[in-house]
């Protein structure tokens, strides 16, 4: 303490205030406003198991995701299959928990790729204007009028089937979404005096855009990626449906339902559970996103 | 006003280009040449480099692209490679399909939507209130082709009461005007057709309705939210207007202004065809049509397909726009 000098002890926010109270920051408040919200916790918590789940999944099931037993196939939940088994006797819920771990890393690592390259466009779009924003701007039009699915099917069926092709095209799609959201509030913090102070000061334009512009925008950033995730598990289970998205025979939620299609008639479980799995994981994010969305914006509540 | 919808038409004119130059190279730089599809795995190597020159695919992509961009130019969208039929014929034959479908799956979408969201908003934070936001947010997270087959399941196999794939019975159909069946029916009064035209409609758009209802209320709820804050509505209050005449007429009109917005977007989407939805239910639209060309690797389908779709979303968001002006009169171009 001694070597502190004046300068310091101005500087503090602690100054003059009682020193054992705790700060209270943005994030902390935002913490205590989301533990109060049962259904985001609960949401959470879904996804936490789910996480685990397909960490653990070896562990947690006797079958493999491609043990086929073809003298039991297509049979009904029972004691040896809980969710039964499918059309080539494998076990659908070993299936589904290997599942989870394509459909969660697909979400997160495309929703990734898409959130940095979304903020670096919409960063400097909003920090430039004129007309850097302007082509920028105009080449996000263009991939957002496709139709969404419409674009990544075109870009599997050209690039072939696989994890990586998968990741690649449901990032490419959601692209023009965060970048068009991160573009516009950037916008509005743009125009806050501490930017024009911290301009005043010397600093530089990527000084601003990173240390200033980006800390005040993390919030809405945080909220938009995390219901994307959800809207990139379900493009990959379309695209798996459509026989567009992992190669087969991989146990993915999407190529599941596609080949469980032929026996909806006859037996309907095969199709019933993978969607189960994928409803209840893309609810759970869309719950996170709105728990997130109260607590990082009190004002919207 | 009409200044601003030239500015808006001008703009678009390089985002179509984009869209037609990014499809184009996608299709002809990355993608197999069609003429072994056309030829059957045992065409002769002669064969295939005869059908490639035919089809000028021989051509340095360049000049491809500038006698595609000519085409363009003069209206002509191409022929598909496989029926030999012009793709705008082909198109214009599947958009009624889209079409009516989009528009019945959205009209019912949004009187319940907007009524559930209403209603939310007035009991906000009661149990119903909770019970209905989540019931919506899981009707958006149901993947629609998943959604699709379990109605199958439920109302076409087990109860056996609605009929699961095609737009209209082939023993039960209007004679063809419009194309819309719904409007051809009513047209010749063929009220027993339309009857069974109706019934074909209800699982797809049923499957199409269940996300866009839980995104309208979503919606029309939070925008309601914020309009029941303003003083106007206070004012209408304190002057001693009844609660209901309130809600319906003060809170509601203001609030759907920015839901109209969201409805057209919708629209706009499924006018370029729910590709899923129409898959399932074999339902002759044109995403099934875009997404058969692709599979084809049948550039002109692909390419023409992809860039009207691009014209409707543009076309759509300009309309809506425009639309906005015109209920808020705040707003000016």
């Amino acid at each position: 303490m001694q070597d502190r000098t004046d300068e310091a002890l101005f500087f503090d926010d602690t100054y003059g205030l009682d020193a054992a109270a705790p700060p209270s920051s943005l994030w902390r408040d935002a913490l205590k406003r989301f533990i109060k919200n049962r259904t985001a916790v609960a949401a959470l918590a879904v996804l936490l198991a789910m996480v685990l789940a397909a960490v653990f999944a070896d562990a947690l099931t006797p079958y493999g995701p491609y043990d086929t037993v073809l003298s039991q196939n297509k049979v009904g939940p029972n004691p040896e299959h809980i969710l039964g088994s499918d059309e080539n006797g494998r076990d659908i819920l070993t299936r589904i928990l290997f599942g989870a771990r394509i459909s969660l890393s697909v979400g997160f690592i495309s929703v990734i790729i898409s959130t940095l390259v979304g903020a670096v466009i919409g960063l400097l779009s909003s920090y430039y204007g004129g007309w850097p924003d302007m082509i920028l701007s105009r080449v996000m039009e263009m991939i957002a009028a496709f139709p969404s699915i419409l674009l990544a099917i075109i870009f599997m069926s050209i690039f072939g089937r696989g994890i990586q092709n998968a990741v690649i095209a449901i990032a490419i799609v959601s692209i023009p979404g965060s970048a068009r959201l991160i573009r516009s509030v950037a916008l509005t913090v743009k125009e806050n005096d501490y930017i024009t102070s911290a301009r005043a000061i010397g600093a530089g334009s990527m000084r601003i855009m990173l240390r200033h512009m980006l800390p005040n925008i993390l919030a809405p950033i945080i909220v938009n990626a995390t219901m994307s995730v959800s809207g990139a598990i379900l493009s990959l289970a379309s695209l798996g449906f459509l026989g567009l998205g992992v190669q087969p025979p991989t146990a993915e939620w999407g190529y599941m339902l596609s080949s469980g299609r032929n026996y909806i008639f006859s037996a309907s479980h095969i199709i019933t559970f993978p969607g189960i799995a994928i409803a209840l994981t893309v609810l759970s994010f869309n719950l996170l996103g709105d728990g997130l969305r109260d607590a990082l914006d009190p004002r919207l509540k | 006003m009409i200044k601003y919808i030239a500015k808006r038409v001008l703009m678009a004119i390089p985002v179509i280009w984009g869209i037609v130059t990014i499809v184009f190279i996608l299709m002809r730089v990355f993608s197999h040449n069609p003429a072994f599809l056309l030829l059957g795995q045992h065409a002769t190597a002669d064969k295939v480099a005869e059908l490639t020159r035919y089809l000028g695919l021989d051509q340095p992509i360049w000049k491809q692209y500038l006698i595609y961009l000519g085409q363009l130019a003069r209206g002509d969208l191409g022929t598909s490679l496989f029926t030999k039929q012009p793709v705008l014929t082909e198109i214009m034959e599947r958009m009624p399909a889209t079409i009516e479908l989009a528009v019945f799956s959205v009209v019912i979408s949004s009187i319940i939507g907007v009524t559930l969201g209403v209603v939310c908003a007035v009991k906000q934070n009661s149990v119903l209130d909770r019970v209905l936001q989540v019931t919506g947010l899981t009707g958006i997270s149901l993947p629609r082709f998943w959604l699709g087959l379990m109605l199958i399941i439920a109302a076409a196999v087990r109860l056996k009461i609605l009929p699961v794939s095609g737009r209209f019975n082939f023993m039960n159909q209007p004679e063809t005007i419009t194309g819309f069946m719904l409007i051809d029916c009513v047209i010749t009064g063929d009220w027993s057709a339309l009857g069974s035209t109706l019934r074909y409609l209800i699982l797809p758009s049923l499957t199409i309705a269940v996300a866009s209802i839980g995104s309208f209320m979503r919606y029309t709820r939070s925008t309601m939210l914020e309009v029941i804050r303003q003083d106007y509505i206070r004012t209408a209050r304190a002057k001693g207007v009844a609660e209901s005449r309130v809600v319906s007429r003060h809170a509601l009109k203001n609030a759907l202004i920015p839901v109209v917005t969201v409805i057209g977007m919708e629209l706009g989407g499924l006018f370029s065809g729910s590709v899923l939805t129409e898959t399932i239910f074999a339902w002759p639209g044109v995403g099934q049509y875009i997404v058969n060309g692709i599979n084809n690797t049948d550039y002109a389908v692909v390419q023409s397909g992809c860039m009207l779709v691009a014209v409707i979303a543009v076309a759509m968001n300009l309309l809506i726009d425009i639309l906005y002006g015109y209920l808020d009169p705040r707003i000016r171009y």
